[in-house]
């Protein structure tokens, strides 16, 4: 390959190179499908959830919100949730994202704890760049889950999804916890900054754009169901939580699932669940949801 | 402060590959070689102005002025007179840089004065025009070169046209030429002036340039924009939940990274002009090797430091009137370098810090004599980098204050659980820095480049696609 510029030879042997490197890369992604379980940051991980509702098998409930509901025990979700909710991220990110997918879900389940939050744009660009984000679905080692690193450090570099039965590896019907189990300097650090956080007013700019997004799903059909995860009991009763509460219950008259006793659960930072928490959490949430039906 | 950044093409993104490309196409066509300076004049203000053409504005009367200026100063025979448009041009270029940088910060201050309200609000909310720093620096270089060297000279640095016009629109070409416009290397114009000729594509060493671009986007995408997401727990309040050594491990992350982003931006800048046929600066030179503190400023943002040297340290005296106008030169020249970087206490601070290592080093210096064998080097080695990477904190952290909360923390935070993930992933990234710096000394001693083979260029390649972090924003971008 020299391009038609004579100059050019040398660098062809590094552009041959890459290209067998690259292809053998895609091949062994595509025949061996490795099982990632460890992304290397907030940001990857969100993006790869992303990745594959966009360009998964798709669920016909899903789950948005941010990082207290991206704590739900995956485990225990069944094939037909997928939650969608991101770690920093908000609701309207997950919203649009189904919606530029052009997927319409038959359930949608809206955590409500953050639901104020902005659409995020520096997430929303990369993931539908034009053509890029459609070529990803053919090359898969594009798709940011399976850069080497998280292949390698996930240690599983060649499974097949078959074997992989994720809900077989549940636990025991609830789990004991305790705040004994956190690191309870932290816990009082943070709780700390959300006291202040918590006494300031309420940001409901984007409640617009959660209304359009919301009729959009409702018009084509899909149920709207609203829950909140439980954080610090003493946040949860606190008069900005109430006016939050109040403005959804006014402003949207959409299913909610019931309330939960705050007391029940631990929370690490006041706002999201320790995992034996958040591992009760998820069957009561499946349990509510069920009760939907 | 209010930046102008994401309104420019980022060197990761399509539009400036298609730009670069559409470029050359145009740039190195036969018909079009008369036209080289115009094409890239043109490609320039596109990617300086893209989506936000009012930037146009200034980066063309900056530009404007510099010729005038410039061209006056060369041809004028009276020395007076030559002195006063060299003035001019100096002091034109500094109130640009002044009213759109340091604005917000005088904007600070008239909040005292209740009757100047109104003041105030206005110069904070100036915004600051990307590469602001950066062009207007090369401006005075220009100004200043002429001064020293016009016409009249025996052996002038370079030539100037007679012709204004041509000197206009090679002077707006200097300014504006994208690859150094918003984050340098800042050339001198005696760098860049005798460049500027018809180029072929037949002279265009694209194996250099090739192997310089992959190096470069490989520093930014893979290395810096990865330690990014790691280091961002640096932030507050976040900092103040971990432990004194993820504490540490990130400050480390946070020194790798942003040697990998700024000088993984200098070789991508340097590989794209070379593109187009012209020789950038070098601007990086292993830093982090320094076993000084005035080796460090040798090799770390080469053509800032130069060009402080150049035009600041060596006009007020350098170190010849004096030991004690020496320290004074050296924290003058680290003090405004502080400064030159943003309008914040923590910058004038870095400076500062920068200026008294600069000075403690040369007093004990001239009353030490240290050891000189290869053990004292390595500790030499990882004091210079230590110091310098606690400095970064002043980088990394907007307010004074949470410098030193994060310092506190750092020092007070070790019965708390240390963060496995983020610290096996700073080592991670921070190895191949490791091997770079290794093949450096490795071929200094040997003089072979072990990494130098197409299969290294091609592994860096494929990170590059496969294992890249998030696209950021070049961390100099907001200097």
């Amino acid at each position: 390959m020299h391009l038609f510029i004579s100059n050019f030879r040398k660098v062809s042997h590094i552009i041959w190179i890459f290209l067998l490197l690259f292809i053998t890369y895609n091949i062994y992604v595509a025949v061996c499908n490795p099982h990632i379980t460890r992304y290397q940051n907030q940001w990857q991980k969100n993006t790869s959830v992303a990745q594959d509702f966009i360009y998964g098998k798709k669920a016909e409930s899903v789950i948005v919100g941010s990082s207290l509901s991206a704590r739900l025990n995956q485990n225990l979700l069944p094939e037909t949730f997928f939650n969608l909710s991101f770690s920093g991220g908000s609701v309207l990110t997950g919203l649009e994202i189904i919606k530029r997918t052009g997927y319409i879900p038959k359930h949608l389940y809206i955590e409500t704890n953050l639901v104020f939050r902005f659409k995020s744009k520096k997430m929303l660009d990369p993931l539908f760049y034009p053509i890029w984000w459609q070529i990803k679905t053919y090359i898969p080692a594009l798709q940011e889950k399976y850069q080497p690193l998280n292949v390698l450090l996930s240690k599983n570099l060649c499974s097949k999804p078959s074997n992989l039965n994720l809900t077989t590896t549940k636990g025991p019907k609830l789990y004991k916890d305790s705040k004994e189990n956190i690191n309870l300097q932290r816990f009082n650090l943070m709780m700390k900054q959300r006291k202040v956080a918590y006494k300031k007013p309420l940001y409901r700019r984007h409640l617009k754009d959660l209304k359009e997004l919301l009729k959009y799903f409702k018009n084509n059909g899909t149920q709207i169901v609203f829950f909140e995860m439980p954080i610090d009991h003493e946040l949860a009763m606190s008069p900005k939580a109430q006016e939050r509460r109040e403005i959804i219950k006014n402003g949207f008259h959409h299913t909610w699932l019931p309330l939960t006793k705050y007391k029940d659960y631990v929370t690490t930072d006041g706002h999201h669940l320790t995992f034996k928490s958040a591992y009760n959490y998820t069957k009561v949430f499946l349990n509510n949801t069920s009760n939907l039906k | 402060m209010l930046y102008l950044k994401g309104h420019i093409i980022l060197f990761n993104s399509f539009p400036f590959l298609f730009l670069v490309i559409g470029t050359l196409i145009l740039y190195y066509n036969t018909f079009l070689y008369k036209y080289q300076i115009y094409i890239l004049i043109v490609s320039s203000f596109i990617f300086y102005t893209y989506s936000q053409p009012i930037l146009a504005l200034l980066l063309f009367t900056s530009a404007s002025i510099n010729a005038i200026v410039s061209y006056f100063v060369y041809y004028e025979n009276k020395k007076k007179k030559k002195k006063f448009y060299a003035l001019l041009g100096v002091v034109f270029n500094l109130t640009v840089l002044s009213f759109f940088k340091y604005s917000p910060l005088f904007g600070h201050a008239f909040d005292h004065f209740k009757s100047l309200d109104g003041v105030g609000d206005f110069l904070i909310s100036i915004p600051l025009p990307v590469g602001i720093s950066f062009y207007t620096f090369q401006g005075i270089s220009l100004v200043i070169d002429l001064y020293r060297s016009n016409h009249q000279s025996e052996c002038p640095l370079f030539q100037v046209d007679k012709n204004f016009i041509q000197h206009y629109f090679k002077t707006i070409f200097f300014i504006s030429f994208f690859p150094q416009l918003v984050a340098g290397p800042i050339v001198k114009a005696y760098q860049f002036y005798p460049q500027i000729k018809t180029k072929y594509l037949s002279n265009v060493n694209f194996d250099a340039a090739t192997k310089i671009l992959i190096v470069g986007y490989f520093l930014k995408m893979v290395i810096a924009d990865n330690l990014k997401d790691q280091t961002f727990w640096m932030m507050f309040p976040y900092f103040q939940v971990h432990s004194s050594f993820t504490l540490m491990t990130m400050l480390v992350g946070y020194s790798i990274q942003i040697f990998a982003d700024f000088a993984g931006y200098s070789l991508i800048a340097i590989g794209i002009a070379k593109l187009y046929g012209y020789d950038l600066p070098k601007n990086f030179n292993f830093p982090y090797i320094a076993k000084s503190f005035s080796e460090f400023w040798t090799r770390w943002h080469i053509s800032l430091s130069t060009w402080l040297k150049e035009y600041l340290y060596i006009p007020l005296g350098g170190n010849r009137r004096g030991k004690i106008r020496t320290y004074i030169n050296l924290l003058i020249v680290m003090l405004l370098g502080g400064l030159w970087h943003g309008a914040a206490w923590s910058y004038m601070v870095w400076g500062a810090y920068h200026g008294l290592l600069l000075a403690g080093e040369r007093f004990i210096g001239q009353r030490i004599q240290l050891p000189q064998n290869s053990y004292f080097d390595i500790v030499k080695i990882i004091l210079v980098f230590s110091l310098v990477t606690l400095g970064w904190l002043l980088f990394k952290l907007p307010e004074f204050s949470q410098v030193i909360l994060y310092l506190n923390a750092m020092t007070h935070n070790f019965h708390y659980p240390v963060n496995k993930s983020i610290v096996l992933y700073i080592s991670l990234y921070t190895f191949p820095i490791i091997l770079y710096y290794i093949n450096y000394i490795l071929r200094k001693r040997t003089g072979k480049n072990y990494l130098d083979t197409s299969f290294v260029y091609a592994i860096l390649l494929l990170s590059i696609f496969i294992n890249s972090g998030s696209s950021g924003a070049f961390i100099y971008f907001q200097f």
